[in-house]
């Protein structure tokens, strides 16, 4: 899928704005506050049916206006042309795609896949393990509506099973009652960890070879799952196990300690852990690794190539990554960087604008 | 803003108390009752006092009856061998729309569900017990496939395989003259992993 024409009205700082778009590289820069970020940002909302930003639709709209709009021509990965509407009129939202108006909007979702690497993304490697589970799980929910379904009947249970430890530090109910939703909690749990346990055994080939790719062979990067129960849990039996081996804790603090929702994921390189001892340059090819492995498993898992958004993030790679990041993202679709300064891509194949105070010029590319 | 009778107010209070029904709603109800004739309006109120006075909990399968025991557990030709377990009322109704259950049921009334506030103890759990002392063959599950139904289910069968009773759980799968494609994803992987043989 690639996004050959974006138009914009009343939209952040772009007043109006209409741009062909090259089919491969699309590389934005100008100062900050420009309105650099503002381009993925519609590009992001043309896919997610929301921001990355903001939580706020009306946020979008510019500042004294009640309406804005973004639209899109995408060319299918068989080279049809799709339209695509979307105007914000105060807090209503209304999307139209070819012509047709669209009722639900989360139908949208998965239509234009779409990965963001913006510089937030640094939480995935340096951050707690809710920040790796939350990239795992956003995943996963996206190219399997089963992984979600299973996930908000884990959540479900959890809470219920954690009121059912408060009453039973208080005596108020009996043991029998909190086996069965260990029956129900192991159940869901184990569906969880066994899907994420396939996705990290199918990945952890591909991101060696990104990884090595990227950084040029210095050293081997490696993803594991941790469990957080002492033992490893495979079956409900074994999951089963693991909850009355920490009972008494579970409680005396009322709350559910082992399963899916405290489990992390451990990458290493050449043996080191990535979160602890890995440089911040490490850490941004493992970061690009992992989000050209969310690049192929969309395409692979949705069968449409997503388009790619780097936000601020290429020019802080030192060259010789750059290099094979360039060269690794040429073999996906279609990519948009966003950079203050100026780029120079080994490649003539590509378009530069320049952004200014919400305008577009692009630029021509002469020869050195 | 309210309006110049208090009778008027009382009825829209009232009326927005109800389920699924705001104030703009029951407003807009009160108007319309207003306009009506007052024959059809009163013959409303009747039926509604009739319900607090007349409809009561079968003591038998606590299904809502005006009898006692209700139509179902007193009728000769019902299977008295074979009871079906669900959360509310409304589930008997539907599991009588089928034609195909001639059994007993057992209203449960609701699920257990710790977060707000129902256990065992708060369900007719301990009457289902006390039911299967009769000559009871089979227990059929048909709490609903939330997580809170299924707790319930296996709650109770874990009570009665020590009776020795059969304990059934209704199945889950795809609805019929439903096509493949437009089914959920979670309903077909289920309905696949309990597939039946031919």
């Amino acid at each position: 899928m690639l996004l050959s024409r974006l138009l914009l009205k009343q939209f952040r700082n772009y007043t109006e704005l209409d741009i062909e778009l090259h089919p491969h590289l699309n590389i934005l820069t100008g100062e900050n506050g420009q309105g650099k970020t503002n381009i993925l940002e519609s590009i992001y909302c043309l896919s997610l049916v929301k921001s990355f930003r903001t939580s706020k639709d009306t946020e979008m709209v510019q500042f004294g206006r009640d309406t804005s709009t973004i639209a899109g021509d995408y060319q299918s990965d068989h080279g049809v042309t799709h339209k695509i509407v979307m105007i914000q009129n105060g807090r209503r939202k209304s999307i139209s795609l070819d012509g047709k108006r669209v009722i639900r909007h989360s139908d949208l979702i998965g239509q234009f896949p779409l990965v963001l690497f913006s510089p937030e993304d640094h939480r995935i490697t340096s951050g707690t393990p809710a920040e790796r589970r939350k990239f795992l799980d956003i995943l996963l929910s996206q190219a399997n509506r089963s992984y979600l379904k299973t996930l908000q009947e884990y959540q479900r249970i959890l809470r219920q099973r954690n009121q059912l430890l408060a009453l039973l530090a208080e005596k108020k109910i009996s043991i029998q009652e909190l086996e069965i939703w260990n029956e129900t909690l192991a159940e869901a749990g184990c569906s969880l960890i066994d899907s994420r346990r396939k996705f990290l055994h199918n990945i952890a080939e591909p991101l060696k070879e990104y990884y090595s790719s990227i950084s040029e062979n210095k050293g081997v990067l490696e993803i594991h799952y941790a469990h957080s129960s002492v033992e490893e849990i495979e079956t409900k039996e074994q999951y089963q196990e693991a909850l009355a081996s920490v009972f008494g804790k579970e409680v005396a603090l009322s709350k559910t300690i082992i399963g899916p929702h405290r489990d992390d994921i451990v990458l290493t390189i050449d043996g080191r852990d990535v979160r602890k001892h890995a440089s911040r340059g490490e850490q941004k090819s493992v970061l690009l690794a992992l989000k050209l492995i969310e690049l192929n498993y969309l395409k692979t898992k949705i069968g449409v190539t997503p388009v790619l958004l780097l936000d601020d993030i290429y020019s802080e790679l030192d060259t010789g990554r750059q290099k094979h990041v360039f060269e690794t993202i040429c073999r996906f679709g279609q990519t948009f960087i966003t950079s203050a300064t100026r780029i120079n891509f080994p490649s003539p194949d590509n378009s530069t604008f320049i952004v200014t105070n919400g305008n577009l010029v692009r630029q021509q590319s002469s020869p050195k | 803003m309210d309006f110049t009778s208090d009778v008027v107010n009382i009825a829209v209070e009232e009326l927005s108390k109800l389920p699924g029904i705001g104030k703009k709603t029951a407003q807009r109800l009160v108007f319309f009752l207003l306009k009506q004739e007052g024959e059809s309006v009163k013959s409303l109120a009747a039926a509604l006092v009739a319900l607090t006075e007349r409809v009561r909990y079968c003591p038998v399968c606590f299904n809502i009856t005006e009898q006692t025991p209700c139509a179902i557990c007193e009728h000769p030709k019902r299977d008295r061998h074979i009871i079906c377990v669900v959360e509310e009322p409304n589930d008997v109704l539907a599991i009588e729309r089928t034609g195909e259950y001639h059994g007993l049921y057992h209203v449960l009334g609701g699920a257990l569900s710790p977060l707000e506030g129902i256990g065992p103890d708060n369900l007719r759990i301990r009457e289902l017990i006390k039911r299967l002392q009769d000559d009871v063959d089979e227990l059929i599950l048909a709490t609903n496939a939330s997580a809170e139904g299924e707790a319930t289910a296996l709650y109770i069968s874990k009570l009665t395989r020590d009776l020795g009773i059969k304990t059934t759980r209704i199945a889950r799968g795809v609805p019929v003259g439903g096509d493949l494609e437009y089914t959920d994803e979670v309903t077909l992987a289920r309905a696949l992993s309990n597939r039946t043989e031919l």
